[in-house]
């Protein structure tokens, strides 16, 4: 990987974009590839389509180069354009009825299993996404953004464009969606209680 | 019982841990997208014309901003010979003085105090 100077800011970097150096962009991609690639996995929850989305995201960075108001931070543009691109492809999955076998499929994907957690938390964990799983879009998107990357709501307004009191309601719906579905399930009232 | 909001937190938290990425995969994905950027050209920068209607905007947003909030065209109109002031009774800290120029000009300014 190309990576040149680590120290250079991101406003050098792109002006060095602009001027077709990819060194540059693999500084970009270097130092944001990660955060795309993650965010993309936990909308779309698919590692195949988050790759392609990160490919396409930092392809927009290249071609659009110019067009990157360099005064302000490059991460909320990244954050946008990964939510469009994943709005794109979970609208187009939307039409194409995915089956029940590439649901299944999806939950039974490798890309979530993390070594570091015993099996008894998996279970946990796979409830818990597939509750987030079931959010709409919109909801998905402010949940992914706010404990994922951990961005403020003030910072996930930016990123989508839209009001703070917007981003407030679909956070507040969201976890009270996620509380109902998690209150349903026997084990989470189990473990609440031994929490209790 | 109802999860509480910590709880709910640690369980979000669980469930949205970052997704491994290994080295090779990203030294794959860098391989793939230097080739793909190599192949694509840099779009020129945008020289966006503003349309008239901002233009438009953008003055009737001037003209109110002076109007109530600039000191000075409050003063230079209660300071003219051809101004009256007004105090409002309902609103105490309220005052507007108006200032007639001309036959066609004619200026109003309204400051609370």
């Amino acid at each position: 990987m190309s990576i040149t100077e680590p120290e250079a800011s991101d406003a050098e970097l792109i002006e060095r974009v602009r001027q077709d150096n990819l060194s540059a962009l693999g500084s970009l991609f270097d130092r944001y590839y990660a955060q795309v690639y993650r965010t993309a996995v936990a909308i779309t929850q698919d590692s195949a389509v988050a790759e392609d989305i990160a490919q396409d995201c930092f392809l927009k960075l290249h071609r659009y180069a110019n067009r990157i108001d360099t005064t302000l931070p490059l991460a909320p543009w990244l954050y946008r354009v990964t939510v469009n691109l994943s709005y794109t492809w979970v609208s187009r999955q939307k039409k194409r009825r995915v089956s029940l076998e590439a649901v299944v499929d999806c939950l039974m994907s490798p890309v979530w299993h993390s070594p570091d957690h015993v099996a008894e938390s998996n279970e946990l964990q796979d409830q818990v996404r597939q509750a987030i799983r079931e959010l709409n879009f919109n909801q998905r998107v402010v949940v992914v953004l706010h404990y994922l990357n951990g961005l403020s709501l003030e910072e996930i307004a930016d990123v989508l464009e839209c009001p703070v009191g917007t981003v407030k309601s679909r956070l507040y719906y969201a976890r009270e969606s996620l509380r109902h579905k998690l209150n349903t399930t026997n084990w989470a009232q189990e473990v609440a209680h031994g929490f209790a | 019982m109802d999860l509480r909001d910590g709880e709910l937190d640690s369980f979000i938290g669980l469930a949205l841990q970052p997704a491994a990425i290994t080295s090779q995969q990203k030294q794959l994905a860098w391989e793939r997208l230097h080739q793909r950027a190599a192949a694509q050209s840099v779009l020129p920068p945008v020289v966006a014309a503003r349309p008239w209607w901002v233009a438009v905007l953008q003055g009737v947003r001037r003209s109110v901003y002076q109007f109530f909030m600039e000191e000075r065209r409050y003063e230079q109109a209660q300071s003219g010979r051809r101004s009256f002031e007004y105090t409002s009774r309902a609103i105490d800290s309220a005052r507007l003085a108006a200032e007639v120029l001309g036959p066609i000009r004619f200026s109003v300014m309204y400051q609370m105090g």
